[in-house]
């Protein structure tokens, strides 16, 4: 039986759903699973981390790890790897994992694949499935090494509701500071938003809606569903959305259960940031726009017009 | 009168005046050189018809009035030319006759006819003129203090001319001839005085007078006249009014290039230009002599800015300004510049190379201490411009603005590497892909998918290439149109094929916007691939691509003809091979673009097509034909950014709801994306649709 | 400071793929220089310019890549290098940084720029296992950066909870982000200069290796099939007036798609 250890996605203290989703997929695979856990006061989160899907729970807690640094990262999740016999360790979709599994992969001398969206075992080998050329392909890859690191796609995987696992802490001892990259200051995005790579529905705004009024009808809508509020490249260019709003190819990609996509066009690079989501709906005046070709469901017209009888109706069918 | 005082004024206001003159020509001299002295024929009949026809202000509708009353004042001129003559005889010789002007001739008692009727007529237009800038006050005029003076100079000269024949009348006629004054008195055709009744006219006036008043009179107008005509003559160098001498030299002179003179192809490839900066204008000194010549002639009539649609929509180009601000850096390096020519003749031919840095070095010491663009002319003006051409189009004097803007812009891209950058995302798709978007090539030819449309490559040995453009092959709102064209060559069953993939952008926006470095590649790889083609017949579905196909690829090894698709249709309308109904409902208009109409002098065959399909025929807009309005795409602008003053699309589609039609026709990509996005803005874009001709014959056809 | 910056050269994105018996078919497609490259030359010859940097390019495998470095000298970047070898052909992330850092090696480089990631494989692993290799410090997703002195430098990036303001003792590998500049288009004169520009080519042996040493005796995965990518299809689409079409839409989104 494989062994998958996982890296645990934590946010601001708090566990996010990639975590069970990764587990979700390991042991429908029949792999033995475990997670790591990276961060300054979470032992709190045994608890989470073993219903998340896993029989052991590797904790490196430290002050000194409060703020990602992807030397130290890496020693604890190769350190984990070591002591687990790990044949697979799965990164969910974030910068740091983005930036820790090529080191751990060169310490551990094991093949590393990133935007991985499905993994299949081929007898003893492992092949795993990625796209490629701006999406316009997928690749199917082979491992030659015993191990694999892997960073897996966003929303790739399904989430078992009822994935159960056993709390076994095993204490991490921490690892040293990296000294030659300190991160000086942090610079939060503006708390109290939904973040968008969790949220099972994200709403975006683009050009439809012409100025600040347009973006602030489009961002009640998403407050009042609780949702993820999320941009265009041109929103943001045009200094109406901040930068890190910005769904597409070059910003975020998000694979939310909902997401609506509210006077945007649906150029590739931003398809390229929301195709993962389970449904789309799209809302623009232009019938020949290029996001209806990838919506489930489209509305042509205004978005100043349809906006607030979205909420109306949403608001009805949901009492 | 006077020998000698007469020689003394002579011999001064000449004097000063060949002194003046000889400088303005020096100047001229020392800038660089450009060949106009061939095609005389050619010239000489733009001479007659512009220059001394006055065609473009009489011949224009618009201001017909204004246009007449300067028609009058310089045919006026020209004819009391002799006159003028006649009088420095006289002061002289008593009693002075030109030959064949004299009495014994009809001639002479039909040009004093002539000239006394004339001398009525410019002074009340000089007094109409002042009526208009006291008064009426026209938006394109400048008031200075020149401009009155002139006027008045004007009218003096012709009030001295008359009251000095009123008093020779009454001298003559009325206190028996004291001094025995000449007067024309022959057999067969009378006396003078019964063929100048204007003249008459001004002796009553002074009739009272008594007989040596009205010598008095006599000898003072004579001697004002001659004056005035001196310091006129002195002081026409010096303003706008240098145009009175230069005009007719600078249209004789002007490009025949049609439509104006092409952009000169630069040889990137040579070093020297580096050293030099030579690419393009970026000195003063690089003008050459007929700009110069341009710079001197502007009348500042401001007809230019009244048509311009980046002056009416508040930007910082105006060309009056333009023009003046030209000419004032040109005189205030006047003394340089001729120095730095005298130097320049004094490079050696034998390759010394030490000498040659050294004198180069010493012409560059007496440059211009301004920065051309940027101190002198603002980047915003220079590219402000859609190079429309309207301006060239009603310039009375033919100067030529458009190649002068892209010239600098040439130097500026070139060799300062400034231009305003969102053009970057264009040129790169250009060089990558071979289309602004930068979309990939390879989907060049989607619109034609399910069409049945040939390509180049399966079958070379059709009639006709249709050259699709940019536009047609990418932008969604224009394959329609590409669609409807296909649908009607097919209808009339032409044998046709399009490039496809093998397309290239032409380049035309890289040339207007300066860059021909871009330019010359894409000419190149185009005109390679229609050459290994052997395409000789090319229809252009857009009027940039028709423009650079037609009258520039021929710079580089590229000759076809060429046609714009409103010309073809016609050509297929009129003989019979397609034929329209009248079915086509509402009200209907025709927005000229630039560069099928100003460019390319197409302006028929769209209405006749109009014409054919609309029962209720063609509302014509104000500004249509040659002073048809930009839609503000041209000169590259589509592909930069408008944030100085009103939209220029705007300002036209606001024209456009005026004239209240439902359709108004277009025949080129750009004004159909600027007028529809105009439209939206608005928020017209239900009422008023736009719509390319290709689209409207498609739909009509039986 | 001598900064090295890596450029690779990759297909032409804008293109569409074509697939016969699982592998990519080449006719029609072009190459252009990967654009997180271009950032990361431009972020180089702004160091130049307004740090006195010398800039050094160096590009692995990729044929014929006169064209994408004459085009980075005009842009402004001093020396090139481009390793050539038969046994790069296959070449994946951990290959190109073992050559990397035998590069690295073999000059004295303060601080090497690459690009977060590459538009053929979207990987965005060499950079990072670069520095690995050669036990420096690595940042990732770069949008800013600024010398401190000839030791230092101070970056900004684009973590998961913000931005993150580092400082790093050089010598170091900075990948950056897209959003870090608008790499310049080259000035004619830049061109022009540049064709004249020499470009130093090496095989491995010339630089001191094998392929042995940088290819291993397997490589440690391998692409096995390329398949079309599974992409969306159209739904349904409502016109008409808004309300009633709005209406019916939240129902469906409830009932049939179950996501409200």
């Amino acid at each position: 039986m494989a062994k998958v250890l996982v890296i645990a996605d934590i946010k601001q203290g708090v566990l996010k759903g990639s975590t069970t989703e990764l587990l979700s997929k390991a042991r429908a695979m029949g792999a033995e699973t475990a997670v790591v856990a990276i961060g300054s006061n979470i032992e709190s989160l045994t608890a989470d981390l073993a219903a998340a899907g896993s029989d052991t729970q590797y904790i490196a807690d430290d002050p000194g790890l409060e703020l990602f640094s992807a030397g130290p990262y890496a020693s604890c999740v190769v350190d984990a790897a070591k002591q687990f016999e790990a044949d697979m360790i799965w990164f969910g979709f974030s910068e740091s994992g983005k930036a820790s599994a090529p080191r751990v992969a060169a310490q551990l001398e094991a093949a590393c694949a990133t935007e991985i969206i499905e993994v299949e075992m081929e007898g003893d080998t492992i092949q795993v499935v990625r796209p490629a050329i701006a999406n316009k392909v997928l690749q199917r890859i082979q491992v030659n090494t015993r191990q694999l690191v892997a960073v897996i796609r966003a929303g790739a995987f399904e989430a078992d509701p009822d994935i159960t696992g056993t709390e076994n802490v095993v204490a991490l001892a921490a690892p040293p500071a990296d000294v030659k990259a300190v991160i000086k200051e942090l610079v939060l995005d503006a708390s109290g938003e939904v973040d968008l790579a969790d949220a099972d529905i994200v709403i975006s705004v683009g050009r439809g809606a012409k100025d600040q009024a347009g973006v602030d009808l489009v961002k009640e809508l998403a407050a009042e569903l609780e949702a993820g509020f999320g941009s265009s490249r041109a929103m943001v260019d045009s200094g109406l959305m901040a930068h890190n709003k910005q769904v597409g190819q070059t910003g975020k990609i998000v694979a939310p259960t909902l997401y609506m996509a509210m006077g945007i066009s649906g150029a590739i690079q931003h398809l390229a940031g929301m195709s993962g989501s389970k449904t789309i709906l799209a809302v623009n005046k232009d019938p020949e726009a290029p996001i209806f070709n990838v919506a489930d469901y489209g509305i042509v017209g205004d978005l100043f017009e349809v906006t607030p009888i979205l909420r109306e109706e949403i608001k009805k069918i949901r009492s | 009168m006077s020998p000698l005082f007469m020689s003394i004024l002579l011999i001064v206001g000449l004097g000063i005046f060949g002194r003046t003159m000889y400088f303005k020509i020096q100047l001229l001299m020392a800038l660089e050189p450009t060949n106009r002295v061939n095609h005389i024929t050619e010239r000489l009949k733009n001479l007659v018809v512009i220059a001394l026809g006055q065609k473009r202000l009489v011949g224009r509708k618009k201001e017909w009035a204004a246009g007449f009353m300067h028609a009058m004042i310089f045919w006026g001129f020209c004819i009391l030319l002799i006159r003028s003559l006649n009088l420095y005889g006289e002061g002289f010789v008593k009693g002075f006759q030109l030959p064949f002007f004299g009495d014994g001739s009809i001639l002479g008692y039909l040009y004093i006819a002539v000239k006394d009727f004339m001398e009525g007529i410019v002074l009340l237009m000089v007094i109409y003129a002042f009526y208009r800038r006291l008064i009426v006050k026209p938006a394109r005029l400048h008031n200075t203090w020149e401009a009155y003076l002139v006027l008045g100079m004007i009218g003096v000269l012709m009030i001295s001319d008359l009251l000095l024949d009123g008093a020779r009348y009454n001298l003559i006629a009325l206190h028996n001839n004291p001094g025995h004054l000449h007067f024309f008195n022959n057999s067969s055709y009378g006396s003078e005085f019964l063929w100048t009744p204007v003249s008459v006219g001004a002796a009553s006036l002074i009739s009272g007078l008594s007989a040596s008043a009205n010598q008095g009179i006599l000898v003072v107008m004579f001697w004002l006249h001659i004056i005035t005509q001196l310091t006129f003559l002195n002081f026409l160098p010096l303003g706008k009014h240098f145009h009175v001498i230069t005009a007719l030299p600078n249209v004789f002179l002007k490009s025949l290039g049609y439509p104006h003179e092409k952009t000169k192809l630069l040889d990137l490839e040579d070093e020297s230009v580096w050293e030099d900066e030579s690419l393009g204008i970026n000195h003063i000194h690089q003008l050459n002599w007929k700009q110069g010549l341009d710079l001197y002639t502007c009348t500042e009539c401001g007809r230019c800015k009244e048509v311009c649609p980046t002056y009416t929509t508040d930007k910082p180009l105006n060309l009056h300004d333009f023009n003046d601000t030209l000419k004032a850096e040109l005189f205030e390096n006047a003394d340089n510049l001729i120095k730095r020519a005298k130097l320049s003749a004094t490079l050696p031919e034998d390759g010394d190379a030490e000498k040659n840095e050294e004198i180069k070095a010493q012409m560059a010491e007496l440059n211009s201490k301004k920065q051309l663009i940027g101190d002198v002319i603002s980047v915003d003006s220079l590219w402000a411009c859609t190079t429309c051409r309207a301006c060239e189009e009603v310039c009375p004097v033919t100067i030529e603005q458009v190649p002068r803007i892209i010239a600098m812009r040439q130097g500026q891209a070139l060799m300062a590497g400034e231009y305003p950058q969102e053009l970057n995302v264009a040129f790169k798709g250009l060089e990558r892909n071979g289309n602004p978007w930068g979309i990939g090539y390879d989907k060049r030819a989607d619109w034609a998918d399910g069409l049945d449309v040939k390509t180049m490559a399966e079958d070379p040995d059709v009639e006709y290439l249709l050259w699709v453009g940019c536009a047609g092959s990418f932008d969604d709102r224009s394959k329609k149109v590409s669609i409807s064209l296909v649908k009607i060559l097919q209808k009339a069953n032409i044998s046709f094929a399009i490039l496809g993939v093998e397309e290239k952008c032409t380049g035309d926006f890289a040339r207007r916007a300066g860059n021909e470095m871009m330019y010359q590649m894409m000419a190149q790889e185009n005109i390679e691939t229609l050459n290994n083609y052997k395409v000789k017949k090319i229809i252009a579905a857009c009027p940039h691509c028709l423009n650079t196909l037609k009258h520039e690829y021929p710079q580089m090894g590229g000759n076809y003809e060429v046609i714009h698709h409103t010309q073809f249709i016609d050509e297929l309308m009129k003989s019979g091979k397609i034929t329209l109904d009248k079915s086509f409902q509402g009200s209907l208009t025709y927005h000229d673009p630039c560069y099928l109409g100003r460019y390319n002098s197409v302006y028929d065959q769209p209405r006749s097509i109009l014409q054919s399909i609309s029962k209720d025929g063609l509302k014509e807009l104000d500004r249509h034909g040659r002073e048809s309005f930009c839609c503000g795409a041209g000169g590259g602008r589509m592909w930069m950014e408008e944030t100085i003053g009103k939209r220029i699309n705007v300002e036209r589609s606001e024209e456009i709801v005026g004239r209240q039609v439902d359709t108004v026709a277009v025949a080129c990509p750009f004004c159909l994306t600027m007028i529809e996005d105009g439209m939206k803005e608005l928020d017209k874009d239900e009422e008023v649709k736009a719509r390319d001709i290709a689209e409207l014959v498609a739909d009509n056809m039986t | 400071m001598k900064i090295l910056t890596t450029v690779k050269k990759v297909v032409d994105v804008e293109l569409n793929i074509h697939l016969e018996n699982g592998a990519i078919v080449e006719k029609g497609l072009q190459y252009v220089i990967n654009a997180w490259d271009e950032n990361a030359v431009e972020a180089a010859v702004q160091l130049k310019e307004n740090n006195g940097a010398e800039t050094t390019l160096v590009s692995v495998g990729g044929g014929d890549n006169t064209d994408m470095i004459r085009k980075c000298y005009a842009m402004g970047i001093e020396n090139g290098i481009h390793i050539e070898d038969p046994a790069l052909v296959d070449a994946g992330s951990s290959v190109f940084a073992k050559v990397l850092q035998k590069v690295f090696e073999n000059g004295d480089y303060d601080l090497v720029i690459t690009g977060k990631q590459a538009q053929d494989t979207d990987s965005g692993q060499t950079g990072i296992m670069l520095a690995e290799a050669l036990s420096i410090p690595c940042v990732s997703n770069v949008i800013s950066i600024e010398v401190i002195d000839d030791q230092n430098i101070k970056v900004s990036r684009l973590g998961d909870a913000g931005t993150e303001i580092v400082e790093i003792e050089l010598p170091a590998v900075v990948t950056v982000s897209d959003s870090i500049n608008e790499p310049r288009l080259p000035a004619m004169r830049g061109i022009m200069m540049a064709k004249k520009k020499k470009i130093q080519v090496m095989d491995l042996a010339a630089l001191g290796t094998s392929a042995e040493e940088v290819c291993g005796s397997t490589p440690k995965s391998k692409i096995i099939e390329f398949m079309a990518s599974q992409s969306r299809q159209a739904g349904q689409k409502f016109e008409g007036d808004a309300a009633e079409i709005t209406a019916k839409v939240v129902d469906l989104l409830a009932n049939e798609a179950k996501v409200l």
